[in-house]
């Protein structure tokens, strides 16, 4: 113990002396931007992002095996590393790392009795939540129990939740375990927004030599094509419920949209209006609906119609580039991309088509416009402040106008995507290298960037509830 | 060993600590200030010497295969190739000689003239049959890929510039002469703006390169137009040069 208070006392003071020795320093490298740092505290507009976020302590789950039972080592790998990673890529916690655990690691809720908390709640852990739980193996299943328990001593009830799956002894079963307890815990204490363990990231890849669409878990496992039209396929929308996918395709000749079920993999009737061109489709939140973009004359324009393209109603009347509709979640309204002022502009209207105003003012080009879950944020590619092509992701507050910089200047950063819980963008990047365009995510305050894919070139992401 | 024990650990500290400054103190990409798209080609003020590159690839072909001749050139305010007439400064034209060529890039400026040659070897194709389709007669595909030419355009922009106007207005008069020809104008885009709007541009370019024909007398039932956006750049260079060859309204026979 004493030996222990040393090195934090030591700790301590070297920190200090650091933070003294940075304080001192000259500011050189101010950045020269007059837009917020990617400081939560300083952004002004509602990311669902706590400022204060609970700081979680997730133990190692325990593994058991049964006689004659598959060896359990493998699944509770796979299950600890995944509900790991969903827990601290929520944007919901401080993850406390494991090696400030105390020794005695409980496995059972019973082996966590109110005194053994305390070690969990004081330095080094200093941890207000702890979960943990068994990986056992009976033959060829597997069961898992999760405990979350509230540490602090302020709650008469530390148990928060005791959660018990059984499955197929198959790492795959022990993800979709961990992602479904993972979700658990994050609705109960991220405000009732529930996780996205299970939600799923359409895309375009060119991996086999074609741009196809193709499919992946939110953190990037499991990618599997979808399209096989060894032809041009482009840009991917999937419907609120995730039960249909659009997209545009090559295939016929000429640029049509089509529509896939994917509960049945069928593809499902699709009209197109355009006698060349029919892209961008959005569907409506209710899924009634497509809007989509399509040059009946010299201009593309953007449309409202059916879900199979039936009764289609124009909504832009405008020269030049009408295009990219996406539809707010809450209130209908349509926000686009029109050249109508030069170039490239990010604009509003009605679900009718009145009531239009650009959103983006002052310079650049903006393009790939998506609205957030919850239908007050804006989220698009900018290229203000930047060369032409070297686009970064921007956030509106579309009531009160306020706009924050999520990225900066690493490459082009486009095709914004909101997760389902609105607390993460997936996004297309080339900030490896120009001719080296990926799939990426960040939480909604511009931090975590993960890279989701590395194989061929991958393009225009859209996330999905499932 | 406690002191010992201490020492130690500080000294990682330490570390640590010069990696946190030398990454604090890294510097930050300055943001670029926000350029205008780059001019058009314009003539030089300077009179220098043209510059001028030719080739083909392949450079050798079987007969009734094409072969494919790129050109750049500085310094020149009027570019021809010998058999296919005036072309733009820069560019690239699918090429069918029945037999050997050498083509002839003469580029003319302020500052002088400058040539450069490439040469297409043409052989007959192995044993009887031919690589020909059977139901076109060759010679319309020469006559299409020699005398019907890109054109260009500006950044973001759809309108028809003045210094295509006469290639235009050549590829109408080809057409005019050749009314059972049937083409497809593809709008392509460089590679700056997003897949879907580049989808749109591409398809304004195409619509802009079918009404000015319509203009000229060319009937809009002989045209269908197909964007390609960005998706078949001709290069992938960062430079103005390529990009400009990449924002193009490029004519294909109809078949």
């Amino acid at each position: 113990m004493n030996h222990r208070n040393s090195k934090i006392a030591c700790c301590v003071a070297l920190c200090l002396c650091a933070a003294l020795l940075l304080t001192s320093l000259p500011v050189q490298q101010q950045p020269p931007q007059d837009l917020p740092r990617l400081n939560r505290h300083d952004i002004d507009i509602p990311i669902l992002l706590p400022l204060d976020p609970i700081k979680m302590a997730v133990a190692d789950f325990k593994q058991f095996q049964e006689k004659d039972s598959a060896s359990p080592e493998a699944l509770t790998k796979v299950f600890n590393d995944t509900l790991w990673a969903d827990l601290a890529s929520s944007g919901v916690f401080n993850m406390v790392s494991k090696s400030f655990y105390p020794k005695a690691v409980p496995g059972r809720a019973e082996e966590l009795p109110v005194p053994a908390m305390a070690a969990w709640a004081q330095p080094p852990a200093s941890a207000e939540a702890l979960v943990f739980g068994t990986v056992s193996t009976k033959g060829d299943r597997m069961e898992v129990s999760g405990f979350l328990f509230d540490v602090t001593g302020h709650s008469t009830q530390p148990q928060q939740l005791g959660k018990h799956y059984a499955d197929e002894a198959l790492p795959e079963a022990s993800r979709v375990i961990a992602h479904r307890f993972a979700n658990e815990i994050i609705g109960l204490l991220g405000g009732g927004v529930q996780g996205i363990g299970e939600s799923r990231i359409y895309f375009v890849s060119n991996r086999t030599g074609n741009k196809e669409v193709w499919v992946m878990d939110y953190d990037g496992a499991n990618q599997h094509r979808i399209t096989r039209y060894n032809n041009l396929t482009l840009g991917p929308a999937v419907s609120a419920d995730g039960s249909k996918l659009a997209y545009t395709s090559y295939f016929s000749g000429n640029t049509e949209i089509y529509v896939l079920s994917l509960e049945s993999g069928r593809q499902l009737t699709f009209h197109n209006l355009g006698p060349h061109l029919n892209t961008a489709p959005y569907f409506s939140p209710d899924g009634n609906h497509i809007a989509f973009s399509a040059s009946r004359g010299p201009d593309s324009e953007i449309y409202l119609g059916d879900s199979t393209g039936a009764n289609p109603v124009q909504l832009t009347r405008e020269r030049g580039v009408n295009i990219s509709p996406s539809i707010n979640p809450k209130d209908n309204r349509i926000a686009f991309v029109s050249s109508r002022s030069g170039n490239a502009q990010v604009y509003v209207m009605d679900s009718n088509g009145g009531n239009v105003h650009r959103v983006s003012g002052g310079g650049g080009e903006a393009v790939t416009p998506a609205w957030s879950p919850n239908g007050q944020l804006l989220a698009f590619a900018w290229t203000r402040g930047y060369a032409p092509g070297n686009y970064n992701i921007f956030v509106m507050d579309i009531t009160r106008g306020n706009l924050v910089q999520l990225t900066y200047g690493a490459g082009a950063n486009e095709h914004p995507s909101w997760s389902p819980d609105g607390r993460h963008l997936v996004f297309e990047s080339n900030r490896g290298g120009r001719k080296n365009r990926q799939v990426y995510t960040m939480l909604a305050d511009g931090t975590q960037v993960k890279a989701l894919t590395s194989a061929g070139e991958n393009f225009t992401p859209v996330w999905s509830v499932r | 060993m406690r002191s010992r024990y201490a020492r130690l650990f500080a000294t990682c500290l330490l570390g640590l600590m010069v990696a946190f400054f030398a990454a604090a103190c890294k510097p930050k990409p300055k943001p670029k200030v926000d350029t205008t798209p780059p001019p058009v080609t314009q003539p030089q003020e300077a009179p220098a010497k043209p510059t001028a590159r030719l080739s083909a690839n392949p450079p050798s072909i079987e007969r009734g295969q094409a072969s494919t001749l790129e050109w750049s050139t500085t310094g020149a305010t009027s570019v021809t190739i010998e058999t296919l007439g005036n072309v733009a400064v820069s560019g690239t034209q699918q090429v069918r000689p029945t037999q050997s060529t050498t083509y002839r890039l003469t580029a003319t400026g302020p500052g002088g003239t400058e040539s450069a040659t490439a040469r297409v070897t043409v052989t007959n194709p192995q044993g009887p049959t031919t690589n020909v389709p059977p139901t076109r007669n060759p010679s319309e595909d020469d006559l299409f890929v020699q005398n019907v030419r890109t054109i260009y355009f500006d950044y973001d922009k759809y309108d028809v510039r003045d210094d295509q106007k006469a290639i235009l207005q050549g590829n109408a008069d080809f057409l005019r002469a050749h009314p059972n020809m049937k083409v497809v104008i593809e709008g392509h885009c460089d590679e700056r703006g997003s897949e879907e709007y580049n989808l749109g541009l591409g398809d304004r370019r195409a619509n802009a390169v079918k009404e000015a024909l319509g203009a000229l007398g060319i009937s809009g039932d002989r045209i269908r137009t197909l964007s390609y956006g960005k998706e078949r750049p001709v290069c992938t260079d960062e430079n103005e040069e390529c990009w400009q060859r990449n924002r193009r309204g490029q004519f294909q026979l109809d078949r």
